[in-house]
């Protein structure tokens, strides 16, 4: 087990650096030169050769890789180029934003996914299932930009229950967490559905049942818990379809977070932070899907990897 | 599996039949709609702007007076386009490279598949909104972005047939009989592992129409005054207050077409696996 443990976190690490390379190549290909961009309409080439001798930008590019991964590994993410703050700093006054925002939407996505996936699979081919497998279905296809505006339509232009945006009251989170868990509800649910009916169908279901237990306890304690196996590898997949429609979340309700910073830095063609926001996107993502498959080895007692 | 008897599940099958009413409707829509009428999508007529639905527009103006189901006709014909496009280059790439990967094996497998790792860590519309500021906005490019992030499912896919297919008696025996690689790859191992590309394709269309729309609403996507379905949601966004028909037709539109392709995608892998359903 801990030989697995070990192996696996290692294994993550070729992924991160991997990353780290990918998004260096990226924001390289940006068209504009930040060094002007810096130094405004007004200022002489002088200022623009100044800037850019600052931020490194008149090294060879493989000098500039190189520095890149040593500050990275410090945890120097380098400077905004509009604050002229460091990156990490106006990370960190976003992050907890989206932390928040993604913890709340999660928490909804499995109590009502699984829920709903558990009536769908136990009441299968019935108007309740059809509804469900319905709703999710739309869940996973409707455009998360497109449903933040219409709940803003509904809750707070015309009913005048909820705020439009914003990060003001306790009140504020409640449309952008109802979006942003939408996906993830569907997902969730057809996933559970299709996971639950496998597990009824088999012998050791009949069994229970054949022992006399209850219709409640045959579901919860002996299909639920094998069918939730499959489930958690899929909450831990989608997570990253959940980080990355936070970004559209947060642009739809001005949410204060670091997907909204994103949006924001490219327009300003600030690419420490862009570079600073993706990286941290995809390691939060590698560390979850880590995170998903210790927990299903540890659940899972039939897996034992060599 | 007898191909009469997948088009017969896939016939009978109503919620995938839904979804080609659907498509077909968005497809003639957006192929002939924009020839019945004349109205420019793109010219603009402040005098008439934010104009109620009426006869003349059905669905009244947007905030330069252009007709809003026109921009919505040859939006359709923008976002198929896209989708298609970019399913179109996750499969010209990723089928034939997880058909190398898993055929071959070696050190083209273990590079592949670490490449393959370090896309798939990035979610989706976060690799699209990278490539896209990276590349520059604009129809082909955000083609090329979302067409990107759509090859690494169609590698893992086609890697994990191709590894079973190449222990499979008929291919040793075609390389018994002094059968080139190349031959048994076009021949054999990559006609076989279509069915479930096919489905993945089909879902792909889907998340390709939904991510390029999200570049679009961000404003990073295809730039006014084209008529692109994210763009016209994502440039209207500031009249939600006064007239919100302009951010609910555009997106509307998106989910039907993203919905549509969905539900036939499951429709297909229904008919291809009935234990699955």
């Amino acid at each position: 087990m801990t030989t697995y443990l070990v192996r696996r976190v290692l294994l993550s690490v070729p992924t991160v650096l991997g990353v780290a390379t990918l998004i260096f190549l990226l924001v390289h290909l940006l068209p504009g030169d930040p060094a002007r961009v810096i130094a405004g309409v007004n200022a002489t080439p002088a200022d623009v050769e100044r800037i850019r001798h600052q931020l490194g930008l008149d090294q060879p590019g493989w000098q500039q890789y190189l520095s890149f991964l040593g500050r990275l590994a410090h945890g120097d993410l380098g400077t905004s180029t509009h604050t002229l703050n460091p990156v990490t700093s106006e990370i960190a006054a976003r992050a907890l934003y989206t932390a928040e925002l993604a913890a709340l939407s999660i928490v909804i996505a499995i109590a009502v996914g699984v829920a709903a996936g558990v009536v769908a699979a136990t009441r299968r081919n019935t108007a309740m299932d059809l509804l469900i497998s319905g709703a999710a279905i739309a869940g996973v296809s409707i455009p998360v930009y497109w449903l933040g505006l219409m709940l803003v339509v509904l809750f707070a232009i015309d009913l005048r229950v909820l705020p439009a945006a914003g990060a003001g009251g306790p009140t504020s989170i409640v449309l952008p967490a109802i979006t942003l868990a939408f996906f993830s509800v569907g997902f969730i649910a057809r996933q559970t559905r299709s996971a639950m009916l496998e597990v009824l169908g088999q012998d050791f279901v009949r069994t229970a049942r054949a022992k006399g237990a209850g219709e409640r306890r045959v579901l919860l304690r002996h299909a639920l818990r094998n069918a939730l196996l499959p489930v958690v590898t899929t909450i831990g997949l989608q997570f990253g379809t959940l980080l990355g429609g936070a970004v559209l979340t947060e642009t739809v309700f001005a949410w204060p977070g670091i997907g909204r910073l994103l949006v924001d830095s490219i327009f300003f063609r600030d690419f420490p932070v862009v570079q600073g926001v993706v990286l941290l996107i995809a390691v939060a993502f590698i560390v979850v899907n880590l995170i998903t498959d210790l927990v299903y080895a540890v659940v899972d007692p039939r897996i034992r990897y060599g | 599996m007898p191909r009469d008897r997948f088009w017969v599940r896939l016939r009978t099958h109503r919620s995938a039949m839904f979804g080609v009413g659907v498509l077909d409707l968005f497809a003639l829509a957006s192929l002939i709609g924009p020839l019945l009428d004349h109205n420019d999508p793109v010219r603009q007529d402040l005098a008439n702007a934010f104009l109620p639905p009426s006869p003349a527009h059905p669905l009244g103006t947007d905030d330069l007076g252009r007709d809003e189901l026109v921009r919505l006709l040859y939006g359709g014909r923008l976002t198929l386009l896209v989708g298609f496009g970019a399913v179109a280059i996750g499969f010209l790439i990723g089928v034939p490279l997880g058909a190398l990967s898993g055929y071959l094996g070696g050190w083209l497998d273990m590079l592949t598949q670490r490449v393959v790792d370090v896309i798939l860590a990035f979610p989706n519309i976060l690799l699209a909104i990278a490539l896209v500021a990276a590349l520059g906005p604009g129809l082909r490019n955000v083609i090329i972005s979302v067409g990107i992030t759509s090859i690494p499912a169609f590698v893992r896919l086609v890697r994990a047939s191709a590894l079973s297919i190449r222990e499979l008696p008929y291919v040793e025996a075609a390389r018994a009989l002094g059968v080139s690689d190349w031959r048994i790859l076009l021949r054999h191992v990559i006609p076989n592992s279509l069915a479930p590309v096919i489905v993945q394709a089909t879902l792909q269309l889907g998340a390709a129409i939904l991510v390029a729309a999200g570049l679009g609403f961000l404003g990073l996507g295809v730039q006014p005054p084209t008529p692109e379905w994210g763009t016209m949601l994502g440039s209207s966004r500031q009249f939600i207050f006064s007239d919100s028909i302009l951010v609910t037709v555009p997106g509307l539109a998106i989910f039907g077409a993203v919905l549509a392709f969905n539900l036939l995608g499951d429709g297909l892998r229904d008919a291809l696996d009935p234990r699955l359903r």
